[in-house]
C-alpha cells in the first residue's frame, strides 16, 4: 500500500504537489477535523505562494485495505479486539472480548456483519393506523414514542453480537429526524425499522425508501411539496445531506426542478378515527397525481418528466462516483477516524459501485483491513455518548432494566434518541467534549460506580465481583491492568499507572491488597472512578 | 422543519444536575504559580471591554423583525404574515410589535440596527452560511483562499490577543471566552484550538470538575490519530480543572438584580453572563445561542405563534441584561451583537413561512453604541433571480467596527484578522483607551517568525524579525511548560531592525513561545516546529 499524504482542504479533493489526491475535509461538515492540520494546511498555502519549496507532509497511517493478519508488533489481544467491539458495538462486555479472542479477526468481523435473528418489540401499536386524539392532548402516542426509545435504548444495553444497532443508529443519524416535528411514533417505528431491516443493505434503494417514507415527508415539509406550490426543502437535503455534500455537483436550479420531481408524494390517508380525526397508514405513503407536477424539469442535464425515483436514479447515475465516495467517507468517518484517506475512500467507493451499493462488502473490507487495525486508529474516535455511557455499562458488567433512566442520561450528555440537533444529524467527533459535557460525563460515570442515582431501580458496578474473576485481582498492578486492558483504548504512562495504585491503595502497603479485604469494594470503586475520568476513557 | 429548540436541551440538561448533588467536596484547584510573571502581565492588556454575541439560530425574518411598513411591496408578498401594527422606529420602518425592548432601548438611544446585512453569492445552506458567519469566509464560487476558513473571526482575534494559548505561562486567570451551553462554536475557533468554554451552570460544573487528577500522562503522539484526539481532549480537561474555579467564585460572588422575565429561555443564558461579568471575570467575550428561526411553516400564527415568542424573548431578555448591568454599574463596558445566518425570502410560501433568504438587519446594543439605522430600507423592488434581497453591506464590514472601535484593534491588524479591508461603520461612540500598544517606545517591534510553522528536517530553521530602540536587548525561545529552551540575543544592541536564526536541532514538536524585551518594552509571540 502506497504511503499516504494528509491535507485539508474544505474545498474538496485537490492534487497536491506530491501527484497524488489529498485528504479532504468533506463539504458535509468537519470544520474541527480541518483544524487538525492547520499547520500542514498552512504550510501548504506557503508552498503554493511559492514562497518557498514543498515540504514533505507528515503521515498519519499507512496501512491499506489488504487483510489484517495478527503480528508480534499488532498482536490480536484485548488492547485490538477491545478496539474492534468498541466500535462496532456499544462498549465491550468482558466476555465478549475474551470470546473474540478465541477467532480470528476475520471470524469476528464476519460474526458482526451477520444477520442477527430480528428484535420483536415489546408492543404492537406500530401496526395500527396513526390518528391525533385532541381529547387527550395526543398522550397515548406521546407514551409511544417513549416505548420507542426505551425499546431502542435496551437493544443497544443487551444487544447481539452484531454491528445491526451500531449501524441503525448511523443510518438514523444520517437520515436525522426531530420527534419533536415528525409527532407520529408510528411514522419513527417503521423509520428506524427500515434503517434496522436494511443495516448493511443497499444504499440506493434506502435512498428511494427514505424519500417515500411517511417520517421523512413528515420532517422535511414533502407533504406540503405540490406543483401549486413546491417545497425545497427536502430536494435541498436530499443532495446536501443524503448523497452529495453541499454544493458538490448541483444547483440551485437543480434544486427547484428537483422539488417539483418529488411533488405529490404525502402520508396516507385511510379514514376517520373514534375522535373524528383523520387516520392515517403508519408504514407507507403515497402519490397524489393532481399534485404531481406532470411535466419537464431539467435536472442536472437531463430532462424529462421525471418523479421522486427518476430523480434519484438521475443523482445516482450523474453523480455515481461522488455519491459512493459520499457515504463511504461518511461510514469510515464513523468506524475509523474523522478524517477521512481519500485514497482509501476512493478504494471504498469502488467497491461499493461494484457491488451495486450493497453496504456489506464494504463493510467488511474495512473493518478486516490493516488500515482498520492499525495501531494509530486504536483510540483514535471520540465517543458519543451512546458509546461512552452505554459501553461503560456493558463494559463493567452492570445489568439494569432502568433504560428509561439510560436515555435521559445519554440525551443529557448531547444523544436524545430520535430527536437530533437538526438536519444534518449529530456534529459528533469533538462537539461530543466541552468543557461542560466533559464535567457531565465525570458526573455519570461516577453514578455508575457508585449506583447512586435518584432514579430507580438505581444501578452500579458490583466491585469485588466484577474484579474477582480478573486472572490475579489479589495483585494490585495485575488487578489494574486487567481492568485498563478491557476497558481503555490506550496504553498509561507510568506515572499514570502509578496514580491509578494510589487510588486503589490510598497509602496502605502494595503487598497488603486483597479483595476480601473489609472495605476493599470502596478501593476498587475509587480505582474505577479515577479510571473512567482518564482522558483516554472518552476515547475508543 | 424547525430545528431544535432549546427547551428540548434544558430539559436534558436537567437530568444531569439532579444527579450530582451529593459526589464531590469542593478543593482548591490547580493553578499555574509558577508561570513566568511575564507572560501573566502580558496577557492583562485587554480593554476590561466585552462582547456578548447572540447568535439566531436558524435564520431570522428580517423583514419581519425590522418591518418596512410603509413600503407596498412587503404588503403584497406577506400577505396575511405581514405586520400590520409594528412599534415606531421611525416614519417608514417599526419592530415586530412582540419587541418592546428593543423599542425602549432604541429610543435610549442605544441600539444600531444596521440592515441588510450579508455576503456576495448568498448561500441557503443552515450548515454552510452559519460557518460564513462564523469564519468571516467569503463564498468565492470557483473558490479562493478565504472560501473555506477553519477558524472563526473571534477564534483568531484571541489568538492574535492571547498568543501562545493554551500555554500555560501565558494563559489568563480567566478563560478567554464563554459560550453559555454544552458546546462551543466554529466562530471561537482559533488557528490551535477552541478559544471559548461551554459551561450550563458554573456551580455544579465546578463541584464535578474538582478532584480530578490529570496528570500523569505521557504527552500524546500528535502524529496518529489517537495521540491528536487525546491531546483535545487533556486540553478541555485542563481548561475545566483551570477555569472550574474563578468562574464559580464570579457567579456566586453576586446576585442577579430582580429585572428578568421568567420561563425565557435567553435571559436564563444572560443571567449567568451578567454575574460573571459583575462578579469580576475578566473575559471579554460571551456567545449565547437562540434557536427556532427556522420558521418553514406557520411562522407566526397558531396557539403559539412562534416568531412572536423568539423576538420577544430575545427583546425582552436583552433589555432585562441591561437593566441588570446597569444596577451593578458595569453596564458602559457591555456591549452585544446579534447574527443569524439568513434572513428569509421576501415572498411567503404556501404554508404561512417564509424559506431560506439572504440579507437581514443585525442589531448591536449598549450604552456606548452610537444609536440608529444604519442604511436603506430593504429594496423589495430589487430582488435577486429567486426573489431574495440583495446585500447592502458585508457582514465583516460589522465585524471590523467590532474589532476597531470596540476592542481597539490597529485598522491593519484587523485587516489580517477578517482577510481584507472592510469599511467600518461608526457604531460605537468611543474608541477604548489604553490599548493599541501605547507606552511602547518608537522602534521596538517583534515580527511573527517565517516561515511559521516551520520544519526542522525539511528547511533547518526560521527568521525571526525585530526591531530595537537600542540599548540592552534579549530575545528568547520557550517551550510551552514556559521553560527557557534557547537565547538568542542577550547584549548591547544598536537601534533598529534585526533578523536571527533559529535552528532548534533536537526539539519535540509543538508550539513554542519567543519573547523580545529591551530596557522599557517587551513582547512575546508564539511559533510552531515540526520534526
Amino acid at each position: 500500500m502506497d504511503r499516504r499524504t494528509f491535507l485539508t482542504s474544505a474545498a474538496g479533493s485537490r492534487t497536491g504537489s506530491t501527484g497524488r489526491n489529498i485528504t479532504a475535509i468533506p463539504a458535509d461538515g468537519g470544520h474541527e477535523a480541518a483544524l487538525l492540520h492547520k499547520t500542514v494546511l498552512a504550510e501548504r498555502e506557503e508552498s503554493l505562494k511559492g514562497l518557498r519549496e514543498p515540504v514533505a507532509l507528515p503521515r498519519l497511517v499507512t496501512s491499506g485495505l489488504d487483510p489484517y493478519t495478527p503480528t508480534t508488533e499488532k498482536p490480536w489481544d484485548k488492547q485490538r479486539a477491545g478496539y474492534l467491539l468498541r466500535r462496532t458495538l456499544f462498549g465491550a462486555k468482558r466476555s465478549e472480548t475474551d470470546m473474540a479472542l478465541t477467532k480470528s479477526p476475520g471470524e469476528v468481523v464476519d460474526m458482526l456483519l451477520a444477520n442477527p435473528t430480528p428484535p420483536v418489540p415489546p408492543f404492537s401499536w406500530q401496526n395500527d393506523d396513526y390518528y391525533y386524539d385532541n381529547s387527550n392532548n395526543d398522550q397515548v402516542n406521546r407514551g409511544r414514542l417513549q416505548d420507542l426509545r426505551d425499546w431502542w435504548t435496551d437493544l443497544m444495553l443487551n444487544q447481539d453480537f452484531s454491528i445491526q444497532e451500531k449501524m441503525t443508529f448511523f443510518w438514523s443519524d444520517h437520515w436525522a429526524t426531530e420527534a419533536l416535528t415528525v409527532r407520529q411514533p408510528h411514522f419513527n417505528y417503521w423509520f428506524l425499522d427500515l434503517f434496522r431491516n436494511n443495516f448493511l443493505g443497499n444504499f440506493k434503494q434506502m435512498v428511494k425508501d427514505v424519500t417515500v417514507s411517511p417520517a421523512m415527508l413528515i420532517y422535511l415539509d414533502g407533504w406540503y411539496n405540490t406543483k401549486q406550490r413546491p417545497n425545497e426543502n427536502y430536494a435541498r437535503e436530499l443532495m446536501e445531506l443524503h448523497t452529495l455534500g453541499e454544493g458538490n455537483g448541483y444547483t440551485q436550479d437543480d434544486i427547484i426542478n428537483a422539488a417539483r420531481a418529488l411533488t405529490g408524494w404525502t402520508i396516507k390517508e385511510t379514514g376517520t378515527s373514534p375522535v373524528g380525526t383523520k387516520t392515517y397508514d403508519p408504514r407507507n405513503a403515497t402519490l397524489i397525481s393532481n399534485r404531481f407536477d406532470d411535466t419537464d424539469k431539467t435536472i442536472m442535464g437531463r430532462t424529462g418528466n421525471f418523479g421522486a425515483m427518476d430523480l434519484i436514479d438521475i443523482i445516482f447515475e450523474v453523480h455515481q462516483a461522488e455519491v459512493a465516495r459520499f457515504i463511504c467517507r461518511k461510514l469510515y468517518r464513523e468506524f475509523v477516524y474523522e478524517i477521512a484517506d481519500e485514497s482509501i475512500i476512493d478504494e471504498l467507493a469502488t467497491i461499493l459501485m461494484n457491488n451495486n451499493w450493497d453496504i456489506r462488502p464494504v463493510m467488511s473490507t474495512l473493518l478486516k483491513s490493516e488500515h482498520f487495525f492499525d495501531t494509530a486508529n486504536i483510540g483514535a474516535h471520540i465517543t458519543s455518548p451512546l458509546e461512552y455511557y452505554i459501553g461503560s455499562i456493558r463494559a463493567l458488567d452492570i445489568t439494569t432494566t432502568n433504560v428509561r433512566y439510560i436515555y435521559q442520561v445519554c440525551s443529557a450528555l448531547g444523544c436524545q434518541l430520535l430527536e437530533a440537533p437538526n438536519v444534518k444529524g449529530w456534529p459528533a467527533y469533538r462537539s461530543w467534549i466541552s468543557a461542560s459535557r466533559l464535567a457531565s460525563r465525570w458526573s455519570v460515570a461516577d453514578e455508575l460506580i457508585l449506583g447512586n442515582m435518584k432514579s430507580t431501580p438505581k444501578f452500579g458496578v458490583d466491585p469485588v465481583t466484577y474484579v474477582s474473576t480478573l486472572s490475579d485481582p489479589n495483585n494490585a498492578r495485575k488487578m489494574i491492568q486487567d481492568i485498563l486492558d478491557y476497558i481503555v483504548p490506550l496504553k498509561m504512562s507510568t506515572n499514570q499507572f502509578e496514580i491509578l495504585l494510589d487510588k486503589l491503595l490510598a497509602g496502605a502497603p502494595e503487598y497488603e491488597w486483597n479483595i476480601n479485604l473489609p472495605g476493599a469494594d470502596g478501593h476498587i470503586k475509587d480505582l474505577l472512578k479515577a479510571v473512567l475520568r482518564l482522558s483516554e476513557s472518552e476515547l475508543c | 422543519m424547525k430545528r431544535r429548540d432549546f427547551v428540548k436541551t434544558s430539559i436534558a440538561a436537567g437530568v444531569v444536575a439532579s444527579t450530582v448533588g451529593n459526589i464531590f467536596d469542593p478543593f482548591s484547584v490547580k493553578a499555574y504559580a509558577n508561570a513566568p510573571s511575564f507572560a501573566r502581565a502580558a496577557m492583562n492588556a485587554g480593554t476590561g471591554r466585552v462582547l456578548v454575541v447572540v447568535q439566531l439560530d436558524g435564520g431570522n425574518d428580517g423583514l419581519n423583525t425590522v418591518v418596512p411598513h410603509e413600503d407596498p411591496i412587503y404588503h403584497n408578498l406577506r400577505g396575511s404574515l405581514a405586520i400590520t401594527n409594528p412599534l415606531r422606529i421611525n416614519d417608514t420602518l417599526g419592530w415586530h410589535p412582540a419587541m418592546t425592548g428593543f423599542e425602549r432601548m432604541f429610543n435610549d438611544g442605544n441600539i444600531a440596527i444596521v440592515q441588510n446585512a450579508g455576503y456576495p453569492n448568498p448561500n441557503r445552506s443552515h450548515f454552510r452560511s452559519t460557518d460564513i458567519w462564523f469564519t468571516g469566509s467569503n463564498n468565492s464560487s470557483p473558490p479562493d483562499a478565504n472560501t473555506n476558513l477553519d477558524d472563526g473571526w473571534l477564534g483568531r482575534y484571541l489568538d492574535s490577543r492571547y498568543p501562545g494559548y493554551p500555554d500555560p505561562a501565558v494563559t489568563p486567570d480567566h478563560p478567554l471566552a464563554i459560550e453559555i451551553g454544552t458546546t462551543t462554536s466554529l466562530m471561537m475557533q482559533g488557528a490551535n484550538m477552541g478559544m471559548s468554554m461551554a459551561i450550563y451552570d458554573p456551580d455544579t460544573f465546578y463541584r464535578i470538575i474538582s478532584g480530578t487528577d490529570i496528570s500523569g500522562g505521557d504527552p500524546p503522539d500528535t502524529s496518529t490519530p489517537a495521540g491528536l484526539e487525546l491531546e483535545y481532549i487533556r486540553n478541555i480537561a485542563l481548561e475545566a480543572n483551570t477555569y472550574a474555579k474563578p468562574v464559580r467564585d464570579a457567579a456566586n460572588s453576586i446576585t442577579n438584580n430582580d429585572v428578568y422575565p421568567t420561563g425565557n429561555d435567553v435571559a436564563e443564558k444572560l443571567k449567568i453572563v451578567a454575574r460573571l461579568i459583575a462578579g469580576g471575570l475578566d473575559t471579554p467575550i460571551y456567545v449565547i445561542s437562540q434557536r427556532g428561526y427556522d420558521t418553514h411553516a406557520q411562522q407566526d400564527s397558531g396557539g403559539t405563534p412562534k416568531h412572536t415568542a423568539l423576538l420577544g424573548g430575545l427583546s425582552t431578555a436583552i433589555a432585562a441584561f441591561f437593566d441588570d448591568l446597569k444596577l451593578f454599574g458595569q453596564q458602559d463596558r457591555v456591549a452585544l451583537m446579534t447574527m443569524s445566518e439568513f434572513g428569509r425570502r421576501a415572498e411567503a410560501n404556501g404554508t404561512a413561512g417564509t424559506d431560506h433568504g439572504t440579507a437581514a438587519p443585525m442589531f448591536f446594543v449598549g450604552p456606548e453604541v452610537y444609536g440608529g439605522v444604519y442604511g436603506d430600507n430593504p429594496a423589495l423592488n430589487d430582488l435577486d433571480r429567486y426573489g431574495d434581497l440583495k446585500h447592502q453591506y458585508d457582514f465583516k464590514q460589522t465585524y471590523a467596527s467590532v474589532l476597531q472601535q470596540w476592542f481597539g484593534v490597529k485598522p491593519a491588524d484587523s485587516s489580517l484578522l477578517l482577510k481584507g479591508e472592510w469599511e467600518t461603520l461608526p457604531l460605537f461612540t468611543q474608541a477604548p483607551v489604553g490599548v493599541g500598544g501605547s507606552g511602547v517606545p518608537n522602534g521596538f517591534a517583534l515580527d511573527q517568525n517565517f516561515p511559521n510553522p516551520f520544519s526542522v528536517s525539511a528547511q533547518g530553521s526560521t527568521t525571526i524579525r525585530f526591531s530595537t530602540p537600542g540599548g540592552p536587548t534579549r530575545l528568547q525561545v520557550y517551550n510551552i511548560q514556559g521553560r527557557l529552551v534557547k537565547t538568542l540575543v542577550d547584549g548591547q544592541m544598536t537601534p533598529g531592525t534585526h533578523e536571527v536564526r533559529f535552528a532548534p536541532a533536537s526539539l519535540p514538536s509543538g508550539t513554542y513561545l519567543y519573547r523580545l524585551e529591551s530596557a522599557r518594552a517587551a513582547e512575546t509571540r508564539s511559533m510552531i516546529v515540526m520534526k
